[in-house]
């Protein structure tokens, strides 16, 4: 995940070393996302590479002062004001594995629904005590939580999806055809085509 | 812990022969004190019959029930010790059960209408012949448990969704009950305010009552210690929380 | 299951509706039953009311029979027209009645005649002597029949007698059987269909052949008002002669002229105003009771598809639709109960008017069913019919579609309680001042039928005006009830303030009870006034068990034995006390007719007439004779007084005692005087007897004699003379209240010993005609099905709530105590309220058409504490012992346990 913009706006507010700048990204963002000091020290590069960063001078300890450029500032309002896109959606490893396994033979899709569910299902219980007991945290930090707290639910919603879709499928693979069938033979053809 | 609901081999069968629904089967669980169980499962996985049987509203089954009272001996109200099961009860028996023992919330509330909050909530007291004037200050004494305080002579109609649901909470652990039975409690509320009704109940379960929740809402069952998924009349499942934040950090670095 | 179904070209309130009614039959069938019910009884009360109304043609066919038409003798005495009109108006001269001679010279040449003569008498059956009419004509003769109609039997011959069918039912009388005239017993030999008048009610009639031995006999009795009268077949003279004909003492009779006065076949209902107002208010009251117990039945209904409705009236249906839903329904159900009522009302009042002919209880003039009586049937039940649907959907253009289904309840308005008693302060000074108005009439005499009519029915419409009003406060009477009930324990408080939060089902059914009670009061207090009217009225011969027999009146007849007489009653009924009363021997009825009689001033006050101390006092019983001549140990049968010695010093000084200052003159003494008035004259000749000292004595209650002399007084001054000696007359008093068989046997007894004499045995008023009684009876079923009706309909809507009480732990024995409480408070308040609108509607009416209050019946708290005690125990009863648990709402929707998940 691309850290180019957070470390942007962190530099809005004022400009900063950075090893300071990995901390308060940390400390932001509940260190659900540590992040690595040579990655911070990357991304800063190519930051000043274009133009959205300045160098500043060492201090006594070695470590350079960074501040943020005009365009930089565009850059950071620009990020901010529109929506994070999702074209390249990451790849969702649970989505192919139940691809995958709804038409291979011998793999019980109910079962690997079940197990992942139960998985899904423990992991929001943690992350639900975790936001509990976290009641007077920093806004910011909660609405992290309670955003993966979101995403899980959706898991387990989609997985409740994926078992009722794959039940109703089989069922009517085993259902024996209606003698009306056989007379609107033709009509299910078109039909069957077009759905 | 010492179990409060115990369920062993338990199923129920509706309708006879070719019409037979088989709503449960052989069904095995355990609720200890203070233990807070979400059961999950679609619709026709036998939740509401389950929490039926719990709650001596349904002696149809077959296999044994057992539900263990309060075990300390302070209560006034002469009440057995020993373990019961609710189809060896009599009608009055079962009606007893229901008004000493357990406490039910269901979706749409049911307040009694022409009685205030306060009265709704001494309700199974005054129908077990408790004295108004001792009923009414343990309901009261149930009322603040659940944050009601400054409502309690209004009218169903004069309360929302959500204090009318704190209101039946209430009326559900009035009297020292420590075996609660919610049937989709949050059902009729928006998120918010159901997250406060998930809280109350997380408290009580806090504070020693067992609470048994059926829901389909994932994030309100995760409020709970043990999530039971059910699917077709079977347990198949059972998820518990570890209850320690640091692992899913880890799980996130990398 | 009906299954009619519309075709879909109709607008969709009516398929909706039609629909909801056919899917709910049993409560449609209900609805009909309630309109139907009270609809039918009021057709079947007016077809049996007026059935026993004469019309011309009746009257006719009964007084003339087939003849032409009747000549009649008729009188108008000098005295008659001193003091009162004669019946054929315009007559200034005394008239002497025509014998039968003359009227049957006045029959025209080739015309056939038929003579009837008739006296009041006695008959014998059994050897039992009853009182009735005794004829003796030719039954058989063409003439004669529509009057006489032979029923069983055959007519008679030779010594053969007639009797009626009153006669045979009553005392069992069957062709074959003998029938006791004068000394000698007679077969009978058929059973005639004959009343005498028209309308009245069924009298014993015996005839008898013109040449029978009896008829001899018949004839020589003396009496006025039964003169003979002959049937012609024809030559009637014009009307322009009858006043010449009445100035011969004959009165005429046509059946063209009387046939021509008026629509021979339209009956009146009722004989003056009052009936008619009975009846109008009656019907009023019936149907505003239909009208609410079937709005209640449809309200309750109305329950399941409240919703239904909201759902409508949010996707944007008009309360119009709304509110034509369910008119459809209220018109069908009133359209299929006007169709039952009217052959259920026929098949009723034929069945009341055959057993009322066969027991002969009244004079049924025939079924009488107008046509537009069931047109005007029929209208009102549809009337109701969609009036009672308007109970439901009375809020229903008001329904808010998200309180309805949140279900919110608001509190009743205050104002229009305010309207209501504001109706109910109007109502009772309006009725106030037509009272006022009607008694300002009545003291100036001015108040003529016409005018009691208007105002009998301005009062009712008055006092009517005040049911809407009680009806309006209602919700108020709720809202008490909740707010009493709030410091009352569960049970109580539970039922009462659900009473007060549910008013769409509470209203109507309270309505309905008021209603019930209202007609049911209604009718138990007129009834209960009736019979109070029977015993005020009654006039009172003796005290409650005694026997007076009185000497025989003709001069120089026979003295009565009292001693025997004692004999024969004593033989019937046991006789604890007995006194011989001496009366004066100078009254008594001469053979020429006229009468010698002792005059008492009797001052015009209560009594009417003057110089004859037997008249209208109603304080004094008239069967003792007016002056008694005895000792002091007379005053306790006399005045119910205990004697002092100075009544008997004063006896015994030659002075009188007096129980009366009526026969006192206007200087306080009392003055007797002799007047014999031969036959038809109008003076006598009159002699003083002298002035007694006189001693008042205050009766205690009733007196018997006004006057009270010693022997020695009463020969002193000529009461008594030797050739003229006191007349005994006997005064016992009997065990017991006897039965009307014992009062028979003991009139049989006393005849026997001497036929002259009059016997008067005092068993106390009439108890009340069955009619009065079936009236009662039938109201109080009728109240009976409408509570039993709306508490099971009130009870059967309570069931969610029963079911959240069941799932809570609350047995059966709370939720029937829950129904039964609600019901008592439904019951209590209907029925107060009902019962007092019923006592101020029979105090108005009777206040202005009788010029007295009524005394309102004890009864009618009866129907207090029955009504709501009976409520409850079918509420108690009707509460099912397990519906609540299979009810148990485990999802919040009412479901069988395990239905959903």
């Amino acid at each position: 995940m691309s850290i180019k913009h957070g470390l942007l706006s962190l530099l809005a507010e004022g400009e900063n070393y950075g090893y300071q700048l990995k901390q308060e990204f940390e400390r932001r963002t509940g260190s659900t996302w540590p992040l690595n000091i040579g990655q911070v020290y990357t991304t800063l590069d190519r930051l000043v590479r274009d133009g959205l960063v300045e160098r500043g001078e060492e201090n006594a300890e070695g470590q350079v002062r960074y501040e943020i450029t005009g365009a930089g500032r565009t850059e950071v309002a620009a990020w901010f004001a529109a929506p994070v896109s999702h074209d390249n959606p990451p790849r969702n490893e649970l989505a192919i594995k139940l691809a995958l396994a709804v038409h291979s033979p011998g793999i019980d899709v109910a079962t690997l629904v079940q197990t992942q569910r139960r998985a899904a299902m423990e992991r929001l219980q943690d992350l639900s005590s975790l936001r509990r007991s976290s009641g007077d945290a920093d806004l910011a930090w909660l609405l992290v939580c309670e955003s993966m707290i979101f995403s899980v639910e959706a898991e387990v919603r989609w997985l409740d999806h994926c078992e009722s879709a794959v039940a109703k499928a089989r069922r009517k693979a085993r259902q024996r055809p209606s003698p009306l069938d056989s007379a609107r033979e033709p009509h299910a053809e078109t039909s069957r085509s077009g759905s | 812990m010492t179990p409060r609901l115990e369920l062993v081999g338990v199923s129920r069968t509706f309708g006879v022969d070719e019409l037979a629904v088989p709503a449960l089967r052989n069904v095995s669980m355990q609720a200890d004190e203070g233990e807070f169980v979400a059961i999950m499962g679609p619709s026709g996985s036998g939740k509401s019959t389950l929490l039926a049987i719990c709650g001596c509203l349904d002696v149809g089954y077959s296999g044994e029930v057992l539900i263990h009272p309060k075990n300390s001996g302070g209560g006034r109200r002469a009440r057995s010790v020993a373990p019961m099961d609710p189809r060896t009860l009599s009608m009055a028996g079962l009606a007893r059960c229901r008004r000493q023992l357990v406490g039910l919330v269901f979706q749409q509330y049911n307040l009694v209408p022409s009685l205030t909050a306060l009265e709704n909530i001494a309700l199974p007291l005054e129908l077990d012949g408790v004295p108004v004037r001792k009923a009414r200050k343990q309901a009261f004494d149930a009322l603040t448990a659940v944050d009601l305080v400054g409502l309690e002579d209004r009218f169903a109609d004069q309360l929302s969704g959500g204090q009318q649901q704190r209101v039946a909470i209430a009326r559900g652990i009035v009297g020292d009950r420590r075996l609660l039975l919610a049937d989709e409690p949050t059902g009729a509320l928006d998120s918010h305010t159901g997250e406060e009704i998930m809280e109350v109940l997380r408290a009580r379960a806090d504070a020693g009552t067992t609470v048994l929740m059926v829901t389909h809402d994932a994030r309100h069952a995760a409020w709970a210690d043990r999530v039971v998924f059910l699917r077709d009349g079977r347990i198949v499942d059972s998820a518990e929380s570890i209850s320690d934040p640091s692992v899913l950090l880890a799980e996130h670095s990398a | 299951m009906i299954t009619l179904t519309p075709g879909s070209r109709l607008p969709l309130a009516w398929r909706i509706g039609w629909r909801d009614m056919t899917r709910d039959w049993r409560r449609g069938a209900l609805v009909v039953v309630l309109i139907m019910i009270p609809l039918a009884l009021l057709i079947g009360v007016v077809i049996a009311g007026t059935s026993l109304q004469p019309s011309l043609r009746d009257e006719v066919r009964v007084g003339l029979g087939s003849a032409a038409g009747k000549l009649t003798s008729v009188e108008c005495s000098a005295q008659s027209l001193r003091y009162a009109s004669c019946d054929y108006s315009g007559a200034t001269q005394p008239v002497e009645p025509a014998t039968e001679a003359e009227l049957l010279a006045r029959v025209p040449a080739g015309h056939h005649s038929v003579v009837e003569r008739a006296v009041f008498g006695s008959f014998a059956v059994d050897g039992l002597s009853y009182q009735g009419r005794l004829v003796a004509t030719d039954a058989a003769d063409p003439l004669l029949r529509g009057r006489y109609d032979l029923q069983s039997g055959a007519w008679p011959t030779g010594s053969e007698v007639l009797v009626n069918e009153a006669v045979a039912v009553r005392y069992g009388v069957a062709p074959g059987d003998s029938v006791g005239l004068g000394d000698r017993e007679y077969p009978v030999s058929g059973i005639v269909h004959h009343h005498p008048w028209a309308g009245q009610d069924p009298t014993p009639v015996v005839v008898v052949g013109p040449q029978h031995p009896f008829a001899a006999e018949l004839a020589s009795v003396p009496s006025d008002s039964y003169g003979p009268v002959v049937y012609l077949d024809g030559g009637l003279p014009p009307v322009s002669d009858y006043p010449a004909w009445n100035a011969d003492g004959i009165g005429v009779t046509d059946r063209d002229v009387l046939l021509g006065l008026d629509d021979p076949d339209s009956v009146a209902l009722g004989t003056g105003g009052g009936a008619g107002v009975l009846v109008l208010m009656a019907t009023a009251a019936v149907m505003l009771m239909a009208i609410l117990v079937a709005g209640s039945a449809m309200a309750i209904g109305a329950q399941r598809v409240r919703r239904v409705l909201a759902l409508l009236s949010a996707t944007g249906a008009r309360p119009r639709m709304l509110r034509t839903i369910f008119a459809v329904q209220g018109l069908v159900l009133g359209a299929v109960a006007a169709v039952l009522a009217i052959p259920v009302a026929m098949a009723g009042a034929g069945v009341f008017l055959a057993i009322a002919d066969h027991w002969q209880w009244a004079q049924v003039m025939g079924f009488r069913m107008q046509s537009t009586w069931g047109l005007a049937g029929g209208a009102t039940a549809l009337l109701a019919g969609t009036l009672a649907s308007a109970v439901p959907g009375f809020r229903i253009g008001a329904v808010d579609p998200v309180r309805a289904l949140s279900e919110a309840h608001r509190q009743a308005r205050l104002w229009v309680a305010l309207v209501g008693i504001g109706l109910v302060a109007l109502s009772a000074a309006a009725v106030v001042v037509v009272a006022l108005r009607v008694d300002r009439l009545r003291a100036a005499r001015a108040l003529t039928d016409e005018l009691a009519f208007q105002h009998s029915i301005a009062v009712m419409v008055a006092a009517g005006v005040a049911i809407p009003g009680v009806l309006l406060a209602i919700p108020l009477a709720l809202r008490g009830v909740a707010a009493v009930s709030g410091r009352t324990p569960l049970v109580w408080r539970m039922a009462g303030r659900d009473l007060g939060r549910s008013r769409h089902r509470s209203v109507p059914v309270v309505a309905s009870v008021v209603a019930g009670s209202l007609v049911a009061g209604f009718a138990v207090a007129v009834a209960g006034f009736t019979v109070d009217q029977q015993v005020v009225g009654h006039q009172w011969r003796a005290r409650l068990d005694e026997a007076i027999v009185s000497p025989p009146e003709a001069y120089g007849a026979k003295q009565l034995d009292p001693d025997a007489v004692l004999g024969a009653v004593a033989a019937v009924v046991p006789v604890t006390e007995f006194h011989v009363l001496l009366t004066p021997g100078i009254t008594g009825s001469l053979a020429d007719g006229g009468s010698s009689v002792v005059n008492l001033e009797v001052l015009d006050r209560s009594c009417r007439s003057l110089s004859v101390a037997v008249g209208d006092c109603p304080e004094r019983m008239w069967a003792y004779p007016s002056i008694v001549i005895g000792d002091v140990d007379l005053v306790p049968v006399l005045a119910g007084v205990p004697a002092t010695p100075a009544m008997r010093d004063h006896l015994a000084s030659g002075g009188a005692l007096t129980f009366s200052d009526l026969v006192l003159d206007s200087r306080g003494n009392l003055e007797l005087s002799h007047s014999v008035w031969p036959r038809g004259a109008d003076t006598g000749t009159e002699h003083r007897l002298g002035s007694l000292p006189v001693m008042q004595v205050a009766p205690n209650g009733n007196y018997g004699a006004s006057v009270l002399v010693s022997a020695e007084t009463a020969e002193r001054i000529g009461l008594v003379t030797a050739e003229q000696p006191a007349k005994p007359a006997a005064w016992l008093k009997l065990s017991r209240t006897p039965t009307e068989k014992e009062q028979a046997q003991i009139q049989a007894a006393v005849a026997a010993l001497d036929p002259q004499v009059w016997v008067s045995v005092e068993a106390g008023p009439p108890v009340g005609s069955p009619i009065v009684w079936a009236t009662v009876a039938i109201s109080g079923a009728v109240l009976l099905l409408i509570v039993v009706v709306i508490t099971t309909l009130a009870s059967g809507d309570r069931r969610r709530d029963d079911a959240l009480l069941s799932v809570l732990g609350g047995g059966p024995a709370l939720r029937r105590r829950v129904a039964a409480a609600q019901a008592l408070w439904l019951g209590a308040l209907g029925g107060v309220m009902g019962v007092l609108l019923a006592a101020y509607l029979t105090v108005a009416f009777f206040r202005v058409y009788m010029g007295i209050l009524p005394s309102i019946p004890e009864h009618l708290a009866v129907l207090i504490i029955g009504v709501p005690l009976l409520a409850a125990g079918i509420a108690w009863l009707t509460t099912p012992g397990r519906a609540g648990l299979r009810d148990a709402l485990i999802s919040g929707r009412p479901q069988a346990i395990g239905g959903d998940g």
